[in-house]
């Protein structure tokens, strides 16, 4: 299958960029021929990845100069806001196209007037996702935004949450390194990772560091993220910055910039916080639980989603309360080490190894046009988090599964349904035409072998599609009989030996 | 794109399912898309008779109007009788005469769809409750051109919509536009595909609503300029709730004497027993059928909008209501809840209940702030979801999506480069 991925830009460092990464792994992993489309040269990306990205123009990819891109089976447009590449949705005629929906920061919360014209056009732009067959959302609260704001169809969308590297983000010391560059020594650390945009709120979390300081005086509060890329972060910063000066906390605000390196910064932190009000997703929150640190968020957007019971929510936009909440964390030392467990319980329901399996079954389901099911999002409710329940019971919840029925002959079964399935694929090469009428196999089988392509094409083909399609619905039937068949006789060779058992039993007692 | 609409009437024809496919139409056309119209040269689908020219162009769309049989009282009493024998016996033998009652007959349109069909790349039928769907869809399927239908269903009258060739269109059409995600319901509840039936809303043009001031507009209309404006639009039919409305007003007007009762729209036998009954009481204005300018007016002169109607699909008055920032209280129906969220851009009151509607009404009274707020959560929705711009979003999304669908059946040809929606990227 053919497969194109489209995005504005491909940054290693950001969410979007790691997720198109891990796509184009998981589909070459299943044999697919997958391309990367971006405006933008990448950025610090892997020497495979760069091998099969492709810097173009809406005017290339329309204009069919891309091979691959024309005669792709399987379209995934990234959603990062408007941008030229997007356009090229309106005119796909072929394969299936799926809307990767990131989110877009709602405008009135950008909080600088510098970059709100292109939010807006950002916003009106998702309405490009009514081109798509299917639309896939990192949580459900981006999920009820396109519901809410467009009407898109709530069966269509599939809340898949973005996977994170667990391998990379582990709990451990802290770089002393680090520690002496930012002079952290003997200090309890208060950490945010993100851009400084203005939805992000770095003023609350100073308002916060000042209340929290005035209980505990040797608390920082370490900064990690663009806050100079975009126009629109100089003033929040300044301001923000200016506030420090004036509650005498400035040289307490350690403003590190980009890094590149996330992992060491998270085993610096006592606790995660961020006051911001609009997320779609919040990977920093899981890659902190990750790493084993507590998170104090305000109650908005995906985060109570994301956090589950593995976090403290507080009030958007009220640093009171915030700060209450983060000297909740860092003096009461069980309720810390509870908030840590479930956290690193919960982090396992966003693996990547979960992250394929789920794509994998949407993608299958959107090639062959069905309505995917939802996959099972790790779904806590949210507001759970003031009533802190025992650690053991945290994430079982997220972990049941339902057991399957085991068959007593599995290999007997597998190899059966692996017969069913080839046999029922009538397109395969090695497919022999059966016909009780006399001469019409061998009929079908010239008419395949020798009808010219612009025939079988339109007439030929559909029909041999629709009939595939017609056998492997039999054959998954037939594996469910099949499944039940063989459940059925092992449940009645259970009650037989139970009934066995009760007749020596009563045996036994009449005697 | 080359997409043919084809529907029972189009405008200067008054409806709600006229305006929906004029308005899509030149939306579409706006976008670089070439879309002609099929239609009758009616006006009046009781008679169906033939009152428009032949063919004109209506702000770029090309509209081609037929000859379409006459539907005299012989013709209605055909219909009436077939449709009693289909739901006694439920054979389709009576179909035919369904059809045949139902019109308009247009076989001009039929066989110009046969010999024009393979110039478009896709037909979208409008209204299922008339004819020419059925035979739209058949010259479709014969031409092999696939098929989008917007039935405009209403949940609760099947005996309208549960006839066995429209649901064989609904059934066969490659795909099926809802206007609420309860008609969507609805028709899930037939057994389509959920993959092949989108919600698309109703929309209206902004533009077309400006804000005027209520001070001047209550002088124009001789309302006082402090009372509590109830408005009620639509025809004044029973099934609009007028009567639900009008005892709350009354019941309400006792402790609340600055309360306007304020109906708009075109009177009937029914309102003027109703009014008559109420001879004399104070409070009520009825403006009866008004030119677009005073309804603009009275949208702009009230505090909220009253229509606890039993038999809206959509509920267009509604959005006309938010956008001029007015909270509304609508039917807890199923199309309707789907419109309105309760508590946050109007209330949900059950259906016949005067006393929900009075409690609805005295939050306001007591909270105007809440009533301004909920009324400006209405516009922002019209603005965000409701527009027509919005609705070709949906539609020309649902055109290409069905295009492709077909391809990949097999069953329909690559639309032209020219064709291929990239014209509304350079319009914009």
């Amino acid at each position: 299958m053919k497969v194109s991925l489209i995005n504005l830009n491909l940054v290693a460092e950001d969410a979007i960029g790691t997720c198109i990464i891990n796509q184009v792994h998981f589909f070459r992993r299943r044999g697919d021929d997958v391309h990367v489309y971006v405006l933008h040269p990448p950025h610090n990306v892997p020497t495979d990845i760069e091998e099969v990205t492709s810097v173009v123009t809406l005017r290339e990819l329309i204009e069919g100069q891309e091979e691959h891109f024309r005669l792709s089976d399987l379209y995934i447009y990234h959603y990062p806001g408007r941008h030229a590449l997007m356009e090229s949705i309106r005119g796909i005629d072929r394969g299936t196209v799926i809307f990767y929906y990131h989110n877009v920061t709602p405008p009135e919360l950008w909080g600088s007037d510098i970059g709100r014209d292109a939010l807006m056009r950002d916003i009106e732009g998702s309405a490009l996702v009514h081109y798509a067959d299917l639309c896939i959302t990192p949580s459900p609260f981006n999920k009820q935004d396109l519901v809410d704001r467009l009407g898109y169809a709530p069966d269509r969308i599939c809340v898949l949450p973005l996977a994170v590297a667990l391998e990379q983000f582990t709990p451990g010391d802290r770089d002393p390194k680090l520690v002496q560059r930012y002079e952290l020594e003997g200090q309890q650390v208060l950490l945010f990772v993100g851009r400084m945009a203005g939805n992000k709120r770095i003023d609350i979390l100073i308002e916060a560091l000042a209340r929290v300081k005035s209980q505990i005086p040797n608390t920082k509060l370490l900064l990690v993220g663009d806050d100079r890329s975009n126009p629109a972060f100089r003033p929040i910063v300044a301001d923000a910055r200016a506030r420090a000066a004036e509650l005498g906390i400035a040289r307490d605000v350690i403003w590190t910039g980009r890094v590149d390196e996330l992992p060491p910064y998270f085993r610096l932190a006592d606790v995660y916080v961020t006051a911001s009000l609009h997320e779609g997703f919040g990977q920093p929150l899981v890659e902190a639980m990750a790493c084993g640190v507590p998170v104090v968020a305000a109650r908005a957007g995906a985060m109570p989603w994301v956090l589950g019971d593995a976090g403290l929510l507080c009030e958007p936009g009220s640093a009171d309360d915030l700060a209450e909440k983060v000297l909740t964390v860092l003096r009461d030392t069980g309720l810390r080490q509870t908030l840590i467990e479930r956290g690193l319980e919960r982090v396992q329901a966003f693996s990547l190894e979960r992250y394929e399996a789920n794509l994998a079954e949407i993608v299958e389901k959107a090639v062959t046009h069905t309505l995917p099911e939802i996959p099972p999002e790790p779904v806590v409710e949210a507001g759970r988090e003031a009533e802190i329940q025992p650690a053991a019971e945290a994430g079982e919840e997220a972990q049941t599964q339902p057991a399957p029925v085991i068959p007593r002959d599995e290999l007997v079964l597998s190899i059966l349904s692996d017969e069913i399935m080839a046999q029922s694929d009538i397109a395969l090469r090695g497919y022999v035409v059966r016909s009780r009428v006399p001469l019409l196999g061998p009929f079908i089988a010239w008419v395949r072998r020798n009808l010219t392509s612009h025939l079988r094409e339109p007439y030929l083909d559909p029909m041999i599609e629709r009939q595939v399609a017609l056998n492997r619905r039999m054959a998954e039937w037939m594996q469910r009989a099949i499944a039940l068949w063989t459940a059925s006789i092992q449940r009645q060779a259970e009650l037989e030996a139970r009934v066995e058992a009760l007749e020596a039993q009563i045996e036994a007692l009449s005697h | 794109m080359r997409v043919l609409h084809v529907t029972h009437q189009y405008p200067p024809a008054i409806g709600g399912s006229e305006k929906y496919i004029a308005d899509l139409s030149e939306e579409l056309v706006a976008r670089g898309h070439q879309v002609d119209v099929f239609t009758s040269r009616s006006l009046d689908y009781h008679t169906w008779k033939d009152e428009l020219g032949p063919r004109e162009r209506v702000n770029g769309v090309n509209v081609y109007r037929f000859r379409s049989m006459r539907r005299t009282e012989f013709v209605w009493r055909v219909l009436h009788w077939s449709l009693g024998k289909y739901w006694q016996t439920r054979s389709r033998w009576y179909e035919p005469f369904i059809l045949f009652g139902g019109g308009p007959l247009c076989p001009g349109m039929f066989a110009a769809m046969l010999a024009r069909l393979p110039q478009y790349d896709l037909v979208h039928l409008n209204c299922l409750v008339y004819g020419h769907v059925a035979y739209g869809y058949l010259a479709a399927r014969w031409r092999q051109v696939p098929v989008v239908v917007t039935p405009h269903t209403h949940a609760g009258q099947e005996v309208t919509y549960g006839i066995g060739y429209e649901l064989d269109v609904l059934r066969g059409s490659d795909h099926v536009i809802a206007v609420t995600e309860g008609e969507r319901n609805f028709l899930l509840g037939l057994g389509l595909d959920p993959w092949r039936v989108t919600t698309a809303g109703n929309g209206l043009r902004p533009e077309a609503y400006p804000m005027r001031d209520i001070t001047a507009c209550r002088q124009r209309l001789g309302l006082p300029e402090d009372a509590f404006v109830t408005l009620f639009l639509g025809r004044q039919v029973e099934y609009k709730g007028l009567g639900t409305a009008l005892e709350a007003f009354i019941a309400l007007r006792r402790s609340h004497p600055h309360l306007i009762f304020l109906v708009v729209g075109p009177e009937t036998d029914y309102s003027r027993r109703l009014f008559a009954r109420h001879d004399g009481l104070p409070g009520v204005v009825n403006l009866g059928a008004v030119s677009d300018d005073v309804r603009l007016d009275a949208l702009n002169a009230c505090d909220c909008l009253v229509l606890p109607s039993r038999g809206e699909a959509f509920g267009i008055v509604f959005l006309e209501a938010w956008i001029v920032g007015k909270p509304v209280i609508g039917p807890r129906t199923a199309a309707v809840s789907t419109v309105i969220r309760d508590g946050q851009d109007g209330w949900l009151v059950p259906l016949d209940d005067p006393g929900a509607i009075g409690e609805a009404l005295k939050r306001w009274i007591s909270s105007p702030a809440l009533a301004r707020q909920m009324g400006e959560s209405g516009r922002r929705r019209v603005l965000s979801r409701y527009t027509c711009s919005r609705i070709a979003d949906v539609v020309e999304g649902i055109y290409f999506r069905t295009l492709r669908a077909c391809r990949r059946g097999g069953r329909a040809k690559k639309p032209s480069t020219s064709s291929r929606g990239y014209g509304s990227i350079r319009s914009r």
